[in-house]
């Protein structure tokens, strides 16, 4: 197995497929928020997947769905206030739900069994105007009460960035080496420093993105690409963040050198001719004949 | 050499798009396939809707074996018309024998007749991933994996041999100006105005309703007239270089 394929495979095995238990699991805890939503707010606040899901880079080993449900900048049927707001909205999902105050969403836990978290997050919010983009969010800690934002900026930013997959495994890393990083800020980062590599090989890549964590960790800055001017994100990135940021990269590039990249991600079971037989079984029932126009 | 008919037929039509008449039917759909693929989003763009994102190969225990970049251009024509694929990964070469058109990349998933031999209703965005496109993207990557690998449910030849080959199975004979005759029948919107009297266009020198009449008409209920149209435009203009070649 090359190291294309086997981190092809890593990624592979880290992705929650459609029609999986845990994908039906989700979508079904997705539609149950939804109905309790409805049931208090009626039709009018927009309800919709935003997070990981929605950029394409969820991975098995750490997953949340973040559910967004923005009301109208006019109406205020749920509250006057974004934090009038923030706290119907924590109320209606609290009588199915332990719920945890985060500094703008709402984790949801499992009544029965509080241990059992539900993978769910949801945010609420207020459109800035009639247009639908900008977004304001309450916020329960931090300098200010509120953030403006544009959900659909981050959304197709990470989504359409062309390296998604090279931000899936950073954010494998991170999980495994349990840094203590916002997913988001390493995504921005991860789109940044490849701004002039999305067409080379993924190795090279994630050595890249490791070799600048090490060595060039001073200069490393994002923006937000929703709100540059207004959201500082150096908060995020503060100094702890970038030493261990930094520390682990370095390990990591030197485990690579000496013992190849299974010593980062761990073995892969799959062997090449079971892969085959199994592609051959699920294409025997939908093939067809393929044809060429010229 | 004419462009493909790759997408179904009527891509002459002036009528404004099925998911600009019909809204409601779109976001059904949209909301059906983004629930089913997880990593597949819609995209609409000037003129067109596609779906664009990372198609999941599944083994039969829900197991991810295989990811694809893909865009999927929807039917103008309708919801269960046959879309436009591109793998957008860079996996699979834009060659001809690959089924990849050379010219733009697209997929050449389907031969336009046989799909709507084969559905004549159409089918859903849904059922033509899970089903004939993902097909097709094993078979590239079984190829990838063996040179000696053959289509599972074999090829069609190229261009216009492969249309020939298409009625062939039906009427018995591939000669190119039989399939010609047989695709001028096809062509009238009515099959009442296709005649028992006429001859057969097999070359058996029989009449219609004495020969290959319940197949032709069967083709002509099943395959709409824009893509036999478009076949006998195809064929014709081949037909035609050969004549003057010699």
């Amino acid at each position: 197995m090359t190291d294309k394929e086997y981190l092809e495979a890593i990624i592979r095995e880290q992705t929650i497929a459609q029609g999986s238990e845990e994908f039906k699991a989700l979508q079904d805890q997705r539609a149950k928020v939804e109905k309790i939503l409805r049931e208090h707010f009626g039709s009018s606040p927009a309800i919709r997947e935003g997070g990981s899901k929605a950029k394409h880079t969820m991975i098995r080993e750490s997953y949340d769905l973040d559910i967004l449900c923005y009301f109208l900048h006019d109406e205020e049927n749920a509250g006057s206030s974004l934090k009038e707001i923030y706290n119907n909205v924590f109320s209606v999902l609290s009588d199915s739900y332990i719920v945890e105050r985060k500094r703008s969403a709402l984790r949801l836990m499992d009544r029965d069994d509080h241990e059992h978290y539900t993978h769910l997050d949801v945010i609420p919010g207020r459109y800035a105007d009639e247009t639908k983009q900008d977004v304001y969010l309450h916020q329960e800690n931090g300098e200010k009460e509120r953030l403006k934002t544009n959900p659909e900026i981050h959304i197709n930013h990470v989504r359409d960035s062309g390296v998604r997959d090279a931000i899936k495994l950073i954010k494998l890393w991170k999980v495994r080496n349990h840094i203590n990083a916002k997913t988001f800020v390493l995504e921005l980062l991860v789109i940044k420093l490849l701004q002039d590599k999305r067409e080379v090989p993924l190795t090279e890549q994630l050595s890249h993105i490791w070799a600048e964590f090490r060595d060039n960790n001073d200069n490393l800055t994002v923006d937000d690409p929703a709100n540059p001017e207004g959201n500082d994100l150096s908060e995020l990135l503060n100094d702890s963040v970038i030493t261990r940021l930094s520390s682990v990269a370095s390990n990591t590039l030197k485990q690579i050198e000496e013992f190849g990249w299974s010593a980062v991600y761990g073995a892969v079971k799959e062997d090449a001719e079971s892969l085959s037989d199994r592609l051959r079984e699920v294409a025997s029932t939908r093939s067809v004949r393929p044809w060429s126009s010229v | 050499m004419l462009q493909p008919a790759l997408s179904d037929p009527g891509a002459v039509s002036k009528k404004k798009p099925w998911y600009i008449e019909n809204p409601d039917s779109y976001n059904t759909l949209r909301r059906e396939v983004e629930n089913i693929f997880p990593e597949l989003s819609f995209v609409e763009r000037v003129g067109e809707v596609c779906i664009e994102g990372d198609l999941h190969i599944l083994d039969n225990s829900g197991k991810v074996l295989y990811r694809f970049s893909i865009r999927v251009k929807l039917s103008e024509q309708s919801p269960r018309g046959l879309p436009t694929v591109w793998e957008t990964g860079g996996r699979i070469p834009w060659e001809r024998e690959r089924h990849m058109n050379p010219h733009d990349g697209s997929a050449c998933i389907y031969l336009p007749e046989e799909f709507w031999y084969e559905n004549p209703n159409g089918i859903s965005i849904s059922e033509f991933i899970r089903g004939p496109l993902t097909g097709f993207l094993i078979n590239q990557i079984l190829i990838d994996k063996s040179e000696n690998h053959k289509w599972l449910k074999g090829e069609w030849d190229h261009g216009e041999n492969g249309i020939i080959e298409f009625y062939a199975e039906h009427l018995g004979t591939s000669e190119p100006n039989n399939i010609l005759r047989c695709l001028t029948m096809l062509r009238k919107k009515d099959t009442k105005e296709i005649k028992g009297h006429w001859l057969c266009p097999c070359g058996s020198g029989h009449k219609l309703r004495d020969c290959h009449r319940l197949n032709i008409n069967e083709l002509h209920k099943r395959i709409p007239s824009e893509v036999t149209e478009a076949s006998h435009t195809k064929l014709k203009r081949a037909v035609q270089e050969l004549r003057n070649s010699h």
